[in-house]
């Protein structure tokens, strides 16, 4: 039995038709096409699917669609500005080395991002801890956090 | 992973919620922020034939602190808890154990209510479904087998909540409604001890709030956690302690508590009354801890050795009284 | 080298920008028009005979395309290293991770709810999951044709004479160490699409990091399925990465193409975590007894070490680790009589293949640890046993490797500096530091005949460069390093050059993405086509500007006279003039690279690599007597690397390695309990976060290999090599004991501190 719903996306109004069923991610990959977010596990526990909603980094993976109603999500697809120019933090994923194989990279920059956008300087271990659901097999989170410092000292 | 098919409620309110409750009991899951009730169903330990979303109830969310008591509306994230003030310098240990669950995310969406409901858990049970499909049914699967202990006629399985341990260090309370009724009890009586069905909250009702009743004193309170990793994971055996003193220096009152140590959090009673009225600088710390060793149930269906996680048990008490001890003479 | 001007610098990874903003498109975002879903059923016991399988109901439900199961799988057809796997089973299935039917359907909801629905039953039989059971006599046969358990491979290698050396020495330790099943944890999982076109010619979508190979593999395929002089094309979707899991080809692949033989339709298979958990191939666990001698000033006299392998229940790549376990065997210091050999042992287990290191991290596990002990023995600190038998420039190892650059010392030397190691060793007071070393191949391994790479250049009218390589990229930054190559030569921007590395319809020959060898093979062979490509830019440049090429020089896209600069052209008029000129021609070079390198003779000796990587790995840790927990404080890795040709790049391989490596060392292992894995998620299986890993410095220690392109040498495996072994060192300086089963848990430091005190070692 599908619902409507209706929520603004990467700042567009949107009225969908949705399945109760479904999970955001769900709406976003399979409905939307949008793959900018990728699903890691699907249970909660890799980071990968993360969006921000209302301002808080979530696991879209684990978020009902119907609980979407009414709220702000915005995805991978949403940071970068119309123009294809990056965000500062995109920006930094890419000078400071941060991407090898690149499928945890929208997830923690969502993550991070949630962050920045609620503190400018924000400390070594409150980027760590924004981040803590965040895996990667490729970097060691090294190159990571230095990107996030990279813009948390820059702001 | 597809959830399986079920049908949505959305109360729009408290009582629209109770009734649906009252209709419908044993057949409704009630959905908070999912992040256990989503998770299981993907896992196929759950399949209800309702989803009733609270979460948006508007009254069940906030942190009100009133002249006795602090109240914790059932859908408050953990995420605000751990950020809470107030609820930093008041209960720590409450803070420290919402700030140490799972991963920012999970915490922002996950609730108190839920993170207190959450079931019991065990490596065998939750497993994948593929690996499920290949073993056969335990008792929290409606089986009469435990595949932890084996020949055990009833389930090991482990509460390992973050929140409930560090609550019921503070005696917190919880407020039960359904139609027609409310009712208040202390945390530590919603666990019934038995893994199958770890709580004693009727199918026709919500948690609505947590009181955390202000005592007098100087207190200190803090909370340790086992895991492997640095987050992510859940607590293998954790410890909550808080510990008052009067003006003379000697404790008043103390409580204690050990979580992820069977189906239920275990109060270490005997080290509250051991160390009432002493003075800090007496307690014999050592002691206190070997009676945590004795409450923590030690099978082997988490990811480490119960017998292990037994030790640690013994430790992180320990440690928890310790910094709880030391907030209090900072707090003097 | 003169002065560089891409190379050796810190230049952003090309993808980066797609991969930051989404953009990117793994194998999971791919959709093909009209494409099916697949998925697939494993069985339900570890060890058991197929009675019957029922699919009536699976494939009578809606949605539902084709239902598969061993029996639909055309002449017996199997895969693998030694063709002992088929893609489907029947009759018996021998693991939990066994495929015993398929199904393809409209939606992925429904290719899932069909598995629920196909009725299997088993007649379960006892399994072996020990690979010393399964050595036993009488025991089970787990493949019954073999007549075997211990698979024949002739993993031995001799040098010198360990008997006698034994006789000479003055100190001799002997131990036994076992490691664990890790498997590879690539965030993105496995997956693929098969699409055949009306002639049955086949196109795969795929996550290989094997192109060429696989391309063969499935051609071999179709031919057994009665499609005889088909194409194959694989094209690959950005991986999201590899470590050696995507080195071979699997059922999955096999049950893709067979549903969209049927289906007629393209098949999609993703695995699910849970699927990649179960069904990918991880590292094996190991047994490995080991002694190690001296004579009284420290010089290592022998090394002999037997080893035991689970092989799990088929055989892939991983039956064939024991070959480069020899290159630290043989070559890690001086030793002038070693003795080895490997067993893999088939059991009721997953079967283990590639992973990072391939078998070096076991082996040097072993080594390195024994030679603590050794150490301690001799009474010679752990540090000068490792200086004095280092590895040098110029040596022969006694498997015949011609050491050419070597900075182990230099390695070695970083670490104890930065360790402060003489005031930190020794104290025994819970805090300690350890240290071990590392060889690897560095320079390619002539695994197969051919250990060879292809590259195409050729230049456009507006002066860019497309550059088409055999090498794949799997997030390690091949496409980088090798626009980075082919700008140095040709003078201009890496944002000037196009890499295509995907698509094996376009792209030349490759043996693969593995041992390291990406850098340095298609790196040269990218160096070669681009001087070639560049002569000829030069000569058509010259005889338009009246000079000899010799006296021109080009950069940023213009080519001009030394001497005088007002004499010059663009590239671009260049590339204009031979293409709008009667009789034109287009520029175009082509190089193939196969290093001077060996296959091993039959006794195992011979120059696998052109070059070695060194390395040493120090680390201070912190123990927790209470909790037996270790924290480490600091940690220090070491890479003679030759040359960094993109140092940021680089150490994003050290850090990621060394994490990896601590991940092996502390925590992570597949728990296999009697064949079934009891922690197949990411929350079971612990894959350190971001607060478990400790500061890292990678410090990079520069050798200049004279046959690496622009002096480099490969790192992409090395970075875990030798953490474990370090950890394990350590922690017996902070706390005197030594823990020598992998993974290094609390449980284990604590129940050895206790023994200690106890008083027993
Ligand atoms: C990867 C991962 C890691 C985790 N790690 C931890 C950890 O370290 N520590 C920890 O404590 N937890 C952990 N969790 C569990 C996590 O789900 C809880 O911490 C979370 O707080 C649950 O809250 P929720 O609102 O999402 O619950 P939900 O999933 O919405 O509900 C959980 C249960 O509570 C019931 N429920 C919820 N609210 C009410 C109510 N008001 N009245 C009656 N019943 C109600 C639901 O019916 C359900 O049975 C982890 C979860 C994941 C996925
Ligand atoms: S996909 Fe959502 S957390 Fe892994
Ligand atoms: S870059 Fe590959 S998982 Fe993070």
């Amino acid at each position: 039995m599908k619902k409507e719903i209706t929520f603004t996306l990467n700042k567009e109004k949107t009225i969908m038709e949705v399945d109760p069923q479904w999970t955001l991610l769900h709406l976003l990959r399979e409905v939307l096409e949008m793959t900018g977010t990728k699903e890691g596990c699907g249970y909660g526990e890799c980071g990968a699917c993360t969006v921000i909603i209302d301002g808080e980094a979530v696991n879209s993976c684990l978020y009902p669609v119907m609980e979407v109603e009414g709220r702000s999500v915005m995805t991978i697809e949403g940071v970068a500005l119309k123009d294809g120019s990056l965000d500062p933090i995109q920006q930094a994923f890419v000078d400071e080395g941060a991407v090898q194989c690149g499928f945890c990279i929208p997830g923690m920059i969502m993550s991070s991002k949630a962050l920045l956008d609620k503190k400018d300087k924000p400390t070594e271990e409150e980027i760590k801890e924004s981040i803590e659901g965040n895996l990667c097999r490729c970097t060691g989170y090294v190159k990571i956090v230095d990107a996030i410092k990279s813009v948390a000292g820059g702001r | 992973m597809r959830l399986p098919p079920f049908q949505y409620l959305e109360p729009e309110n408290i009582t629209e919620a109770l009734s649906m409750m009252d209709t419908y009991k044993d057949t409704v899951k009630i959905i908070a922020g999912g992040t256990e009730v989503i998770n299981h169903m993907k896992h196929r330990l759950l399949s209800p034939a309702f989803v009733m979303n609270i979460a948006k109830l508007g009254d069940l969310g906030g942190i009100s602190v009133l002249d006795h008591e602090i109240v914790l509306g059932a859908s408050t994230t953990l995420k605000e808890i751990a950020n809470s003030p107030v609820i930093k310098e008041k209960c720590k240990a409450i803070a420290e154990a919402a700030f140490q669950v799972a991963s920012p995310t999970i915490a922002a969406m996950g609730t108190i209510g839920g993170n207190i409901l959450q079931n019991t858990r065990c490596m065998t049970y939750n497993q994948s479904e593929i690996v499920l499909t290949g073993l056969d049914s335990c008792h929290k699967r409606g089986g009469t087998i435990c595949l932890a202990v084996k020949g055990s006629t009833r389930c090991f399985s482990v509460y390992q909540g973050d929140m409930a341990p560090a609550l019921i260090a503070f005696d917190a309370q919880c407020i039960l409604r359904k139609s027609g009724a409310t009712r208040t009890i202390p945390i530590i009586d919603l666990f019934t001890g038995n893994g199958v069905q770890p709580f004693s909250i009727g199918s026709d009702e919500i948690l609505t709030g947590i009181i955390i009743p202000k005592q007098d004193g100087t207190s200190g309170s803090a909370y340790k956690k086992l895991r492997i990793r640095g987050s992510i994971d859940f607590p293998l055996v954790s410890a909550a302690s808080v510990i008052w003193v009067g003006a003379d220096g000697k404790i008043t009152s103390s409580r204690m508590v050990i979580g992820a140590a069977g189906p239920a959090p275990r109060m270490v009673e005997e080290a509250s009354l051991a160390i009432q009225g002493q003075l800090p600088g007496e307690i014999d710390l050592e002691a206190l801890a070997g009676m945590a060793y004795g409450l923590t149930e030690g099978a082997d269906n988490l990811a480490m050795p119960g017998a292990y996680r037994r030790k640690m048990a013994r430790v992180l008490l320990k440690r928890a009284v310790q910094e709880a001890l030391e907030d209090v003479k900072r707090g003097i | 080298m003169g002065d560089l001007k891409v190379i050796g610098k810190r230049i952003p990874k090309k993808d980066a920008p797609l991969k930051t903003t989404g953009a990117a498109v793994y194998i999971q975002d791919m959709k093909v028009p009209g494409m099916l879903y697949g998925r697939i059923l494993y069985s339900k016991y570890p060890h058991a005979k197929i009675v019957k399988i029922d699919t009536s109901k699976a494939e009578a439900l809606p949605g539902v395309k084709v239902v598969l199961t061993g029996a639909d799988v055309p002449n017996n057809f199997k895969f693998g290293f030694i063709k002992d796997n088929p893609p489907l089973k029947t009759g018996k299935v021998l693991s939990t991770r066994d495929e015993v039917a398929a199904v393809a359907a409209i939606s992925p909801e429904i290719a899932e709810e069909a598995l629920d629905l196909i009725n299997i039953e088993y007649e379960e039989l006892p399994g072996i999951f020990d690979p010393l059971e399964a050595m036993k006599e009488g025991a089970a046969m787990v493949h019954e044709e073999f007549k075997s358990n211990v698979l024949k491979m002739p993993w031995k290698f001799v040098a010198g004479d360990v008997e006698a050396a034994k006789k000479a020495s003055a100190f001799i330790a002997e131990d036994t160490f076992s490691t664990q099943w890790v498997t590879h944890c690539c965030l993105g999982t496995s997956g693929c699409i098969a699409s055949l076109d009306i002639n049955n010619n086949l196109t795969m979508y795929s996550n290989t990091q094997i192109p060429s190979l696989a391309q063969n593999d499935f051609l071999e395929a179709l031919k057994v399925f009665g499609f005889k002089n088909k194409r194959v094309r694989v094209i690959q979707c950005v991986i999201g990465g590899g470590f050696g899991s995507k080195l071979d080809t699997y059922a999955y692949e096999y049950i893709a193409i067979l549903l969209a033989l049927k289906a007629r339709k393209p098949v999609k298979i993703v695995f699910s975590r849970e699927d990649e958990f179960l069904a990918t191939s991880p590292r094996q666990c190991t047994i490995t007894k080991i002694s190690q001698g001296c004579d009284k000033d420290g010089r290592l006299t022998f090394r002999e070490m037997e080893m035991i392998l689970d092989n799990g229940a088929y055989t892939s790549w991983g039956a064939t680790t024991p070959s480069v376990m020899m290159v630290p065997i043989s070559s890690l210091y001086k030793v002038p009589n070693i003795f080895y050999r490997a067993k893999c042992v088939y059991t009721n287990n997953t079967y283990s293949q590639a992973f990072r290191g391939y078998g070096n991290p076991q082996a040097t596990f072993a080594i390195e640890s024994n030679l603590d002990q050794l150490a301690e023995k001799a009474g010679i600190d752990p540090l000068e046993i490792r200086r004095i038998n280092a590895n040098e420039p110029g040596e022969v190892t006694p498997q015949n490797f011609k050491i050419t650059s070597c900075g182990m010392k230099e390695c070695i030397d970083e670490v104890v500096n930065r360790l402060d190691w003489k005031n930190k060793s020794g104290k025994h007071n819970g805090r300690g530091v350890g240290m071990a070393s590392l060889i690897h191949v560095g320079g390619a391994a002539r695994v197969y005949k051919s250990d060879g790479c292809g590259t195409i250049i050729k230049v456009d009218d507006n002066g860019k460069v497309d550059v088409i390589t055999g090498s794949s990229e799997i997030g390690q930054g091949s496409e980088t390093i090798i626009s980075q190559i082919v700008a140095e030569v040709l003078g201009m921007s890496i944002d000037d050059i196009n890499v295509i590395n995907n698509d094996t319809d376009v792209c030349p020959w490759d043996v693969g993405a593995h041992a390291s060898r990406t850098t340095f093979v298609a790196g040269n062979s990218a160096l070669g086509a681009a001087q070639k490509i560049k002569t000829q830019i030069m000569e058509i440049a010259a005889k338009n500007l009246g000079e000899s090429p010799e006296a021109l020089e080009m950069k940023d896209g213009i080519i001009f006279s030394v001497k005088d600069k007002e004499k010059n052209i663009s590239l671009g008029k260049v590339l204009r003039k031979v293409h709008y000129t009667l009789g034109g021609r287009m520029l175009v070079a082509e190089h193939f690279y196969d290093p001077p390198n060996e296959n091993f003779d039959q006794n195992f000796k011979g120059n696998l690599s052109v070059a070695y990587a060194y390395g040493a790995h120090g680390v201070e840790v912190e123990v927790d007597k209470e909790t037996g927990q270790v924290k480490i404080l600091n940690y220090i890795a070491a890479h003679d690397v030759g040359k960094a040709l993109n140092p940021m790049l680089l150490e994003g391989q050290i850090y990621g390695g060394g994490l990896m490596g601590i991940g092996y060392a502390l925590g992570e292992k597949m728990i296999w309990d009697k064949g079934y894995l009891k922690n197949g998620t990411f929350l079971d299986y612990k894959m350190p976060t971001v607060q478990d890993a400790p500061p890292v410095q990678a410090v990079i220690v520069e050798t200049d290999e004279q046959a690496g392109p622009f002096g480099a040498k490969g790192i992409g495996e090395p970075g875990l090599v030798p953490t474990a072994p370090a950890i394990a060192n350590a922690i017996y300086d902070a706390v005197g004991v030594r823990i020598k089963d992998l993974p290094i848990t609390p449980e284990k430091v604590l129940a050895a501190l206790k023994e200690k005190e106890k008083g027993n070692p």
